[in-house]
């Protein structure tokens, strides 16, 4: 009878522990998961960080979109940073480029990444980029000033009922993190 | 693991009392022993955490800043929320677990002793390191209990302690569930089968689930802060890919199960005092163990409710809404029972029962309050106020902490032999059942009258409801010493008066525990029970 | 029961002998100045009186029963339980109220999620402990903090009573004003840490998180002051970071926004201070932007904020503090974005000749002013934006004037998507040089030029009639072009007051 009881705890605190360790995985394993989940729901406004390829898609003249463009600085990221254009309309499905600026306004050369956010959220997967200065780490030299194209294109499946959709940048320093690595 | 249990078959072979002295405490492996154990520093912990919560609230007396600066403030609130929750509530709930489970449901000891020792020395372990975070350089967190990026990672150099300490507190928490769990599963006296265990065993059942499966994630996501921290990873930074919004995701993933981990076993208190106090079976016992566990299945899908302001598009707040919406049911089936429980009884009103009215009733109120913050768009205006510090503190103080001083004075007599003076007791009831409500109530009106929480300071237009608030806070403080007194009295005697074996009236019928004798033996039910009480069924 | 609640409320009050200092204190939701808010107040207000209503039947039963139902008058128990008839009954009906809640709230939710279509929109950044203003239709930009008076007597120990100081905590230096009955847009994102934006007028806070922006948008009927604070725990002054909205009618408005411009235009005083005058001017500006992290008496806060008495910084080489202050590092914000050259030039004075600091030197703000970038500095950047620089059309320029002024003015404007050589990026921005529109009719460029098209921004706005002219002759004469004509500011400045005076969608 006892040495039954102590076999069936063990085997219950065996099968428990892989439930506690299938636990803490699945904490990591929502990491992966809210991506997924931001791509289908536009949670935040995440969008993709990678380039996606020139398709053709019909344009829908039927419709103009204003698409406003945003540049922001996160504390202590010494640039001057803005966009060139600050509004445009567009016809879904055309392509369009438009130009930031940023300037490093440091006597040293610096590391930056820009962030993008959409908004609306659940606009951001028509949203296609497909030249990006967001898409890897940028290196400014000293007072270097650069001026950094987004091509992108509005997917005409966009719905009806988003007619302004705000693209924002944020700049952040990301020289120490760099120099580490 | 299995080496812990071998060990624990050749402890159970010598059949002695308790070790003498200082050393039986460190190294108890007695489910009585570690349960008073937990139960002894839950109350400490009550009592420092109670002292932050002064401190909160002589600050917030006037407006103005008179005795600490905005930093420390933050570090207070932040730690009467860890302390209050991870080291007064939770182990107060785990220690009514090691002294009744294993005598409500007729096994001679919790599954797993050894561990369950361990499990309340990493506890220790865990609140002090917590502790000592307040005399490090940069003070202790002050980024709230909820431990957002990337405020959090602007701790000075408590950051890392107080991570490690949350490891600790997770750790303990799990190998108490986990024992929880063998024991009820594997240590059942034959007789007891499944749906005739007292509620409070089947709540604590639940509970124990809802932590494994939490905690664990917990730790995951604190692991996280930490390696944002100081290895350059990016989960939480903008700035690296991450997004700091996805901590508040995995948080509530686990913070809102956590506070019902919290509430579920009080349930299960209120479900096993109501009863006897009404002389009278639990209205429907099966319809609240359904009711139970569907709570804490909606406790794993609903956490964006905590988040409805970070921007979550309008699919994800109408969902997270209804979600939310829905947990009024199962909650509404327990209080309707409770109500009807009581209705057409016999009732007679000593502490604990007064202390279970007050229960239902204020924790009612909590749960109204729920259910007006669910609306989405109404919490766009509740969110960070002073209403949900009313809110979450009906569902804490006069809930939980109320259920705990009532399963205190129902069982003392049992634990102690000895009954507790029922006038202090009342005395102390009625103390804290105005001046908690002096406390908080007012804080509904300071929620929507605009003052935001977590402040050190207030506009003058919110002055005299917050120096009511802290006169109720105060009041309730100090008469938080009686119970203290109670409880030592209690243990040195008391009123002189021996408690009988069933200690309430006809109390026998309703759970195993009174079949034992008061103060029940070092070591009980080393023969299973031959038959149970079905009389709470 | 609002008069009965007010009555208890003051009963307490007096036994409490707290008298009635600025009672203005509320005891319900506000109903807010919006459509929203006021939709939000009913849904409130209704589920209050569910839930009233509810607790009335629950609690009456509860307390009839512990009344009735005592042992002390003898009342026997009943053994009933287990009802499902009852249990049923008491599943259902509460659905079907929820039910009855969900819909009105999901109708709120639905209005509140609609920013589109929006009259204006304002970028709201949150720093700590500051909010940022920046309208981006007109450049307006501003730091809008906690104001001095208030600052001053939440200090501890301040020997100042809160009582006396008016809207203690909810006062601002620079309030955020919008015009009424109009759809303004917000947008979302914060410099540091994540706070919330709140004020209960309007009916919603929305969370300002960085590196990610966030929409909402609120429509004021009544011209008014609202206020409201920080509602996401965002460090040690999150208590002290407070937003005050001011709404006043379209006109008044558009007055406030002329003024502004105009002072933002003036620009900061770069004139040379004497040595005593930037350090006394100093002590505000460091009392305002400094002393919440570096402590009043510039002492700071051992392991989170250094001191500023003897700081190897504020004692070495004022060269890399002024670096250090104008652009930031670590929690250190950038403030060569926030204050003013003459603002900064006394800040820094200061600290190296107070607060236990004795170094004697100072620098001046002409000499800040070169380091900060053109047209970011706060006071100017809307200047930058407007384009009725004060120029003189009338005169009449010769082409080769004309091709000079051009080309910066092409640089600036042009160089970035047709290239600086005028070659463009084929497939994407047509060529200048050759271009059939820059050697063709002189007309038809100048109207692509006023109005855009596609892509092409229209310049009509955004630049000055001396500009745009010198801008159109120089594309047809250089660049690789040579048509050999130009055109006069004084013709743009015709076709340019023809044009509307607001875009439609602005």
């Amino acid at each position: 009878m006892k040495e039954d009881i102590t076999q069936k705890n063990a085997k219950l605190v065996v099968t428990l522990v892989f439930v506690v360790l299938g636990m803490f995985g699945f904490g990591y394993a929502l990491v992966p998961l809210y991506d997924v989940l931001c791509d289908i729901t536009g949670i935040n406004g995440k969008v993709e960080g990678a380039a996606v390829k020139e398709a053709s898609y019909e344009i829908d003249k039927s419709r103009e979109i204003t698409v406003e463009f945003m540049a922001a600085l996160n504390e202590s990221t010494p640039m001057v940073f803005r966009p060139e254009t600050k509004k445009l309309k567009i016809h879904p499905g055309e392509y369009h480029t438009v130009n930031f600026y940023a300037e490093n306004m440091t006597d040293k050369a610096m590391v930056a990444r820009a962030i993008p956010s959409i908004s609306p959220g659940p606009a951001a997967e028509y949203f296609k980029k497909i030249e990006c200065f967001c898409f890897s780490e940028q290196t400014f030299k000293a007072r270097e000033g650069k001026t950094m194209p987004v091509r992108f294109v509005v997917n005409p499946e966009l719905p009806e009922k988003y007619r302004t959709i705000t693209l924002a940048y944020t700049f952040f320093d990301n020289t120490e993190t760099s120099v580490k690595k | 693991m299995s080496a812990v249990v071998a060990e624990h078959e050749h402890d159970d072979h010598h059949d002695h009392g308790p070790q003498k002295g200082l050393l039986r405490w460190i190294i108890t492996t007695n489910h009585k022993d570690i349960g008073t154990l937990y139960l002894v520093f839950a109350l400490a912990m009550f009592f420092v955490g109670g002292a932050m919560a002064m401190i909160i609230r002589a600050e917030l007396f006037e407006p103005g800043m008179q005795f600490v600066n905005p930093q420390f403030f933050n570090s207070m609130t932040t730690m009467h929320a860890l302390v209050m929750v991870f080291g007064a509530v939770m182990p107060a709930f785990v220690g009514l677990a090691n002294w009744m489970i294993p005598m409500m449901i007729g096994a001679p000891d919790m599954a797993l002793p050894r561990m369950n020792n361990m499990s309340f020395w990493m506890l220790v372990a865990g609140v002090l390191l917590l502790a000592s975070t307040l005399f490090m350089e940069g003070g202790a967190p002050a980024a709230g209990w909820t431990l957002y990026p990337p405020l959090v990672l602007q701790t000075g150099s408590a950051l890392p302690f107080a991570i490690f300490s949350v490891h600790l507190l997770g750790i303990s928490s799990i190998m108490g569930a986990i024992n929880i769990i063998a024991t009820i599963f594997n240590m059942r006296a034959p007789a007891m089968t499944l749906m005739k265990m007292p509620l409070f065993v089947w709540t604590w059942l639940i509970t124990a689930f809802l932590l494994i499966a939490i905690m664990p994630v917990f730790a995951g996501a604190v692991t996280m802060l930490l390696t944002d921290r100081f290895f350059d990873t990016s989960f939480f930074d903008a700035a690296g890919g991450g997004d700091p919004v996805l901590y508040q995701h995995i948080f509530w993933f686990f913070g809102h199960p956590e506070v019902y981990v919290m509430i579920l076993p009080t349930f299960g208190v209120a479900s096993t005092i109501i009863p006897v106090f009404a002389r009278k079976p639990l209205f429907g016992y099966s319809s609240m163990v359904y009711a139970t566990a569907s709570i804490a299945f909606l406790s794993f899908i609903v956490w964006a409710h905590h988040m409805f302001t970070v921007g979550m598009p309008i699919a994800g707040e109408l969902y997270f809404m209804y979600a939310t919406m829905l947990i009024a049911i199962p909650t509404g089936v327990k209080v309707f029972n409770w109500t009807a429980t009581m209705w057409k009884g016999s009732m007679t009103f000593e502490t604990p029962m007064l202390f279970s009215i007050a229960f239902v009733v204020l924790f009612t109120m909590g749960g109204f309050t729920g259910l007006m913050m669910s609306i989405a768009p109404s919490d766009f205006q509740y969110h960070d106020t002073y209403f949900i510090v009313a809110h979450f503190h009906y569902t804490l103080v006069p809930a939980s902490v109320f259920i705990l001083m009532a399963a205190g004075y129902y069982w003392l007599p049992k634990w102690t032999g000895n009954m507790y003076n029922e006038r202090i007791g009342r005395l102390h009831f009625w103390l804290s059942v105005i001046s908690v409500n002096v406390l908080f109530f007012p804080q509904h009106f300071l929620g929507l009258a605009g003052m935001p929480r977590r402040i050190p300071d207030y506009a003058v237009q919110f002055a005299d409801w917050n120096m009511i608030s802290s006169i109720g806070g105060f009041i309730f403080g100090v008469s938080q010493l009686l119970f203290l007194w109670i409880v030592i009295d209690t243990i040195k005697g008391g009123t002189g008066i021996k408690a009988t074996d069933e200690v309430w009236e006809d109390a026998h019928k309703h759970g195993l525990e009174w079949t034992l004798p008061s103060p029940p033996p070092y070591h009980t039910f080393t023969t299973p029970p031959a038959s149970v009480p079905t009389e709470h069924i | 029961m609002k008069t009965i609640k007010q009555l208890l409320a003051g009963l307490i009050l007096m036994t409490f002998g707290l008298g009635t200092a600025q009672a203005a204190y509320t005891l319900n939701l506000m109903k807010g100045v919006t459509e929203i808010s006021n939709d939000i107040y009913d849904l409130h207000m209704l589920i209050l009186w569910i839930c009233v209503f509810i607790g009335i039947v629950v609690f009456g039963t509860m307390f009839y029963s512990i009344y009735h139902h005592r042992k002390s008058k003898g009342h026997k128990a009943e053994q009933f339980h287990e009802n499902t008839t009852v249990e049923i009954i008491w599943t259902i009906i509460p659905t079907l109220i929820l039910i009855g809640m969900a819909i009105p709230a999901t109708k709120a939710m639905m209005e509140l999620d609609d920013v589109q279509d929006a009259d204006m929109s304002i970028k709201v950044t949150g720093w700590q402990w500051k909010w940022e203003y920046e309208y981006l239709d007109n450049g307006i930009h501003f730091f809008s903090n906690l104001d001095e008076a208030s600052n001053k007597a939440r200090q501890i120990d301040s020997g100042i009573d809160p009582r006396t100081v008016p809207n203690y905590l909810l006062n601002v230096d620079n309030p955020l004003v919008i015009p009424t009955k109009k759809k303004i847009r917000f947008v979302f994102t914060a410099a540091d840490v994540i706070h919330s934006w709140w004020v209960p007028d309007l009916g919603w806070k929305k969370d300002t998180i960085p590196g990610f922006i966030n929409e909402s948008w609120t429509s004021v009927d009544k011209p008014g002051i609202y206020r409201g604070q920080c509602t996401e725990l965002c460090g040690k002054d999150h208590g002290f970071m407070p937003i005050v909205v001011v709404a006043m009618e379209q006109a008044d408005y558009d007055a406030w926004v002329k003024k502004t411009q105009e002072e933002a235009a003036k620009g900061p005083d770069l004139n040379d201070q004497s040595h005593d005058e930037l350090v006394s001017k100093g002590a505000a500006i460091y009392a305002k932007n400094c002393a919440s992290c570096h402590m009043a008496g510039g002492e700071g806060v051992p392991g989170t904020f250094p001191a500023i008495t003897g700081s190897a910084i504020v004692t070495g080489d004022i060269k890399a503090q002024t670096d250090l202050v104008l652009n930031g590092k670590g929690m250190m914000p950038a403030f060569g974005k926030m204050l003013n050259a003459a603002e900064l030039a006394q800040v820094i004075t200061y600290t190296r000749n107070a607060l236990g600091n004795s170094v004697g030197d100072e620098i001046q703000p002409k000499a800040i002013q070169e380091l900060l970038p053109a047209g970011t500095a706060p006071a100017a950047s809307a200047a930058k934006e407007k384009p009725q620089e004060k120029v003189d059309a009338s005169k009449e320029m010769s082409l080769d004037d004309l091709v000079a002024r051009g080309e910066s003015v092409y640089a600036q404007n042009c160089a970035s998507c047709h290239m600086a050589d005028g070659a463009g990026l084929p497939g994407t921005f047509p060529a200048i040089k050759g271009s059939s529109v820059a050697t063709g009719d002189i007309n038809a460029q100048v109207d692509l030029m006023l109005n855009g098209k596609g892509m092409m921004p229209a310049f009509g706005k955004t630049l000055n009639a001396v500009d745009f002219a010198a801008v159109v002759t120089y594309t047809r004469n250089k660049l690789g072009n040579s048509v050999g004509d130009s055109i006069q500011p004084s013709a743009i400045q015709s076709l340019q007051s023809a044009m509307p005076a607001e875009d439609d969608d602005e």
